[in-house]
């Protein structure tokens, strides 16, 4: 196995189905070894303990991801570790631990593990669109396979035990991160937001829980992971999210028609901004990066492929705040990368 | 370190603690050794045993958080 990351993640290619509007969608379980202490609470041999053990599980895994690979935080150096946050596999206390701290993922970013962050394992997919029963599906998978190895904390009462009590049972979370700019632009989000809440499936901003939304991404999840099971969970994320889809399709509809002129002078101020700005805030960047998807999406911005506006949210360091990249080294990263988009007019 | 559960609940877990007599807390997780005081404090085990070492108090914690505390999901090896 390689210690690098080199290739360009599945979701960020933006192909999955109304990945114009649905940015990713993922699939996490939670996951502990019944015999160590928690990763807060163990020891740096526990926890290389752990690692060695979900190394060994995870080898199966190769039968249909041969180029699985793992890679331990204190090995690799700051940019590697810092894509990782970048590309939302890695949580910032992960990345930021030593060597018991393990990512094993496959190239395309579809399947990963965080193995030693706040439970032994958290086992991911993360895909392109709204697709929750295909996440769902290859994490049970991997599931199973590392079952048949791993020695898993489990009790028929609580289900599978996890280091918080907030995971336990399923230990499943169905998240999906989606663009509302023109439920948003139409203020309809209050409503739904709240009505979303109602059936057990909560509103974040772009980086989980504890934060707002930035340049109107929010991330849809289910709030419970005890007392349903994971289908159900799936089905619940999933009207949800289809809901808040079919109603951002028909603002978007509507903002074209009665505001297209709006539409195109805001994407225009916002590309402005984005390539002429001598350095931009992670926070001034995803904000100004709304309107243009918008347009883009709506057909309004030229050579502006959804990728590219993908690759600007991971390339923006935003996961650290305004340390993961400076303000200059921002605003040329960006620049590149929105070099050919065109507005009409603009 | 007792103050936020109030002082009587306190000063009962206190008491439970010193039973052992040799300075290790009484009613501990033989795994990862977090007491019964700290689960109190935060709700949060410390490793799958204290799940059935502090079964009352972590049950609360469960339901405060989920609402239930019956799991109706997928089981390891079914």
């Amino acid at each position: 196995m390689m210690d690098r990351v080199d290739r360009v993640p599945e979701w960020v290619t933006g192909s999955g189905p109304d990945a114009g509007i649905v940015i990713s969608t993922r699939a996490r379980l939670a996951r502990s070894l019944a015999g160590y202490p928690f990763p807060r609470r163990a020891s740096e041999e526990e926890l290389a303990a752990v690692a060695r053990e979900v190394r060994a599980a995870s080898s199966e895994l190769t039968a249909r991801f041969p180029e699985l690979r793992s890679l331990s935080m204190g090995r690799l150096d700051e940019d590697q570790r810092t894509y990782l946050l970048d590309i939302h596999i890695a949580s910032v206390e992960h990345i930021s631990g030593g060597e018991g701290r393990v990512v094993i993922l496959e190239p395309n970013a579809v399947l990963s593990i965080m193995v030693n962050e706040e439970d032994h394992l958290r086992v991911q997919s993360l895909m392109s669109g709204l697709v929750p029963e295909e996440a769902w599906d290859l994490v049970d998978w991997a599931d199973d396979v590392l079952a048949q190895r791993l020695e898993y904390g489990f009790s028929d009462r609580y289900g599978y035990l996890t280091s918080s009590v907030s995971n336990v049972g399923t230990g499943l979370r169905i998240s999906a991160m989606m663009h509302l700019a023109g439920m948003a632009a139409a203020s309809r989000l209050g409503g739904q937001l709240r009505a979303a809440y109602d059936l057990g499936v909560s509103i974040r901003g772009l980086f989980g829980e504890g934060t707002r939304s930035i340049g109107d991404l929010f991330q849809v999840s289910n709030e419970v992971t005890l007392g349903l099971s994971e289908r159900e969970i799936v089905e619940r994320v999933r009207s949800v999210a289809q809901y808040l889809l079919d109603q951002e399709r028909v603002a978007r509809r509507e903002l074209l028609a009665d505001q297209r002129r709006s539409l195109v002078e805001n994407a225009t101020r916002a590309l402005h901004k984005l390539r002429h700005s001598r350095a931009i805030t992670a926070y001034q960047a995803i904000s100004m990066m709304s309107p243009l998807r918008l347009a883009a999406e709506s057909g309004l911005v030229e050579d502006c492929p959804r990728g590219a506006l993908n690759e600007c949210l991971v390339g923006m360091r935003a996961g650290l705040g305004e340390d993961g990249r400076s303000g200059m080294e921002r605003a040329e990263f960006l620049r590149r990368k929105l070099a050919t988009a065109h507005i009409e007019g603009y | 370190m007792y103050a936020d559960s109030g002082p009587e609940l306190g000063r009962i877990v206190a008491g439970m603690q010193n039973a052992a007599g040799d300075g290790r807390p009484a009613f501990s997780c033989r795994l990862c050794g977090t007491t019964l005081a700290e689960i109190v404090t935060d709700g949060r085990p410390g490793c799958c045993l204290c799940y059935g070492r502090f079964t009352g108090e972590i049950e609360q914690a469960i339901e405060n958080a989920q609402g239930r505390v019956y799991h109706v999901g997928k089981a390891p090896g079914k």
